[in-house]
């Protein structure tokens, strides 16, 4: 856990490799995204986390559900 | 069981630059297992920015579920196998969440809720959020809390008036690497204590000699999760399209370990059309206490049959097609397989008793920016 | 720790270095136009106008929601000497002209493919408004637009049109 904060602090400090403002075009592409649309998103979430003993990763918050 | 059901709308910044300022989008899934359960949910949702600073999301959601599930492993055959409930139920799930964050800068606050109510189960949840940015935004550090308060119940049992409550914790990092890669790094922690038992699953075990034992699934009353989800995606200009490609670590103190892996190709045809083929391989190991067989004697404390917490593996191949009209308006449809057997486990080792499941799903979405 | 101050110490200076702020002479600016690349435009060849250098892209939010208010700024200033340049920062200037075809401006747009004007104009943000008076010297700096920035630029060009060239 501390060593993955250490490399975390060490990647953001590295100010060598900072993408300027102006070059965010291909950032900003619909399939440059983590998340496909919300409502996409949340089907897929459900559809796999209801059969598998893992889930989340990605948020917390999101409360639970008696899927049986 | 209880699965966390995660925010559509996630704690750390899902996209890098917002493509518009307000959206909003109905989409339908239907999901059907082969001679299980079928499930049809639309979901409404909206997100929105209001004077610059604030960002508003919200969604609704119905979920509409029949069929059978399976109820009792048992080994009257010889072998354990899963019987399924005689009866079709029909459940219904209403689920609604709302999120609000306020930017200072390079720095924004948010805090969400979430609620959500089945004739047997109620899920309350809220949670907080902290992002900041740096490094003329090419680092993006968040961390969030959550707490669950969730009440199982039983349609067979009106007597059952159980809790469940959870307490999450979020951190994680967002980095660019170039102007064509970017990847995001989160760990998320869960602490449960209370009621984790599914009401409805059974184990019904037979012996050489001697009566036979009926067990109701019974769990520990706690769990402890760690999930640490890394997400890659890589733009090749010259291609037109775009590599995606997320794993998941997970493990419990249940004694399950599982890994997600999905990679997908997005290709650009033109300014309006993409397709997405993509395939998710998912393996996890049994849980300490999962058994399909119940030892003679003494009769355990702890032990369920759901094969949700066998030893298995499984494989998920899926296409996205989505065209975007000129004003704005955004189709998208997505088809999916999902295949989970005993022998698709890392390392081939799966439960015995594990059926194999065979499910197909449909997700149809429209989007509407303005 | 010793370590870690030092590496903060030089982020900040290298922050600092080649930052284009208000009272400084106007970089220099000569771009080839978005919709005729053989034509350009050259901040030099617009010494006596107010010039407003506006950097955006088709994919920035903030970008998008600046162009009606600095068209209007434009039409209402153009006959006292008043121009906006629009940069566009897109890779591929069919991303920009498709974006231009659905909000049109009349202002020139020239196009910066290989990063010379945003790097010599230092662009912090998207978007990045430097306002020069009639003399090339650079007056205010306008990073991200919102309803504020439109009102403030008003003010600020009304008081440099009274300025001599």
């Amino acid at each position: 856990m501390k060593r993955w904060l250490a490399a975390v602090l060490a990647a953001s400090l590295c100010g060598c490799t900072a993408v300027a403002p102006y070059q965010r075009g291909y950032l900003a592409r619909d399939d440059m995204a983590f998340d496909p649309s919300p409502g996409t998103a949340r089907a897929l979430e459900k559809t796999y986390s209801a059969k598998e003993a893992a889930s989340g990763g990605a948020s917390v918050g999101g409360g639970g559900c008696g899927c049986n | 069981m209880t699965a966390a059901l995660a925010l559509p709308i996630a704690a750390i910044p899902a996209r890098v630059l917002a493509a518009e300022a307000n959206e909003v989008g109905f989409t339908v899934l239907g999901y059907k297992e082969k001679g299980l359960m079928k499930v049809t949910e639309p979901v409404l949702w909206a997100r929105g920015t209001i004077h610059e600073v604030w960002e508003v999301e919200a969604s609704a959601a119905v979920d509409i579920i029949s069929g059978a599930s399976p109820q009792v492993v048992t080994n009257v055959s010889g072998r354990p196998v899963n019987a399924v409930s005689a009866a079709s139920i029909t459940d219904r799930r209403d689920t609604a969440d709302a999120k609000v964050t306020r930017r200072f800068g390079d720095f924004a606050v948010s805090a969400s809720r979430t609620v959500s109510d089945e004739n047997d189960y109620n899920s309350r949840a809220f949670g907080l959020g902290a992002e900041w940015s740096l490094n003329q935004r090419n680092t993006t550090l968040a961390a969030g809390y959550g707490k669950s308060n969730d009440r199982v119940g039983s349609r067979d049992d009106p007597t059952l008036h159980e809790r469940r409550d959870t307490k999450e914790y979020l951190l994680g990092v967002t980095q660019v690497l170039s102007p064509l890669d970017i990847v995001q790094s989160t760990i998320t922690r869960a602490q449960g204590r209370g009621w984790y038992n599914d009401p409805y699953k059974l184990t019904f075990t037979f012996f050489e000699s001697g009566i036979p034992l009926l067990l109701s699934d019974t769990r520990p009353d706690h769990r402890d999760t760690l999930a640490w989800l890394t997400r890659y995606r890589r733009h090749f200009p010259a291609a037109h399209g775009s590599l995606q490609v997320d794993y998941r670590y997970y493990r419990d103190d249940w004694g399950i370990r599982a890994h997600t892996l999905e990679a997908a190709w997005e290709q650009s045809f033109g300014e309006r059309w993409s397709v997405r083929p993509a395939l998710r391989y998912y393996t996890q190991s049994a849980a300490d206490f999962y058994s399909p067989v119940s030892p003679a004697s003494p009769p355990p404390a702890i032990l369920s049959s759901d094969q949700r917490l066998g030893a298995w593996g499984g494989l998920s191949p899926s296409i996205r097609a989505a065209y975007r009209f000129e004003r704005g308006l955004r189709i998208e449809g997505t088809l999916g397989y999902v295949h989970n057997a005993r022998d698709l486990r890392f390392g081939g080792s799966g439960s015995e008793a594990f059926e194999t499941l065979r499910a197909v799903y449909g997700i149809v979405g429209v989007s509407y920016p303005f | 720790m010793g370590r870690l101050l030092a590496v903060l110490a030089f982020l900040a200076i290298s922050q600092a270095a080649a930052a284009v702020e208000a009272g400084g002479a106007a970089p220099v600016l000569d771009m080839p136009r978005l919709d005729q690349p053989a034509a350009s435009v050259a901040l030099a060849g617009l010494r006596g106008k107010v010039v407003y250098v506006d950097f955006w892209a088709s994919w920035c939010v903030p970008c998008r929601l600046s162009m009606p208010a600095l068209e209007a700024l434009y039409r209402e200033h153009r006959d006292q000497g008043f121009v906006v340049v629009g940069v566009n920062k897109d890779v591929s200037a069919d991303d920009a002209k498709r974006f231009m075809g659905k909000v049109g401006v009349t202002f020139p747009l020239v196009s910066d493919l290989g990063d010379a004007a945003a790097r010599g104009f230092d662009v912090k943000a998207m978007p990045s408004g430097y306002l020069v008076d009639r003399k090339g010297i650079v007056r205010k700096v306008h990073r991200g637009f919102t309803g504020e920035t439109a009102a403030e630029l008003r003010g600020e060009i009304d008081a440099l049109m009274k300025e001599p060239s």
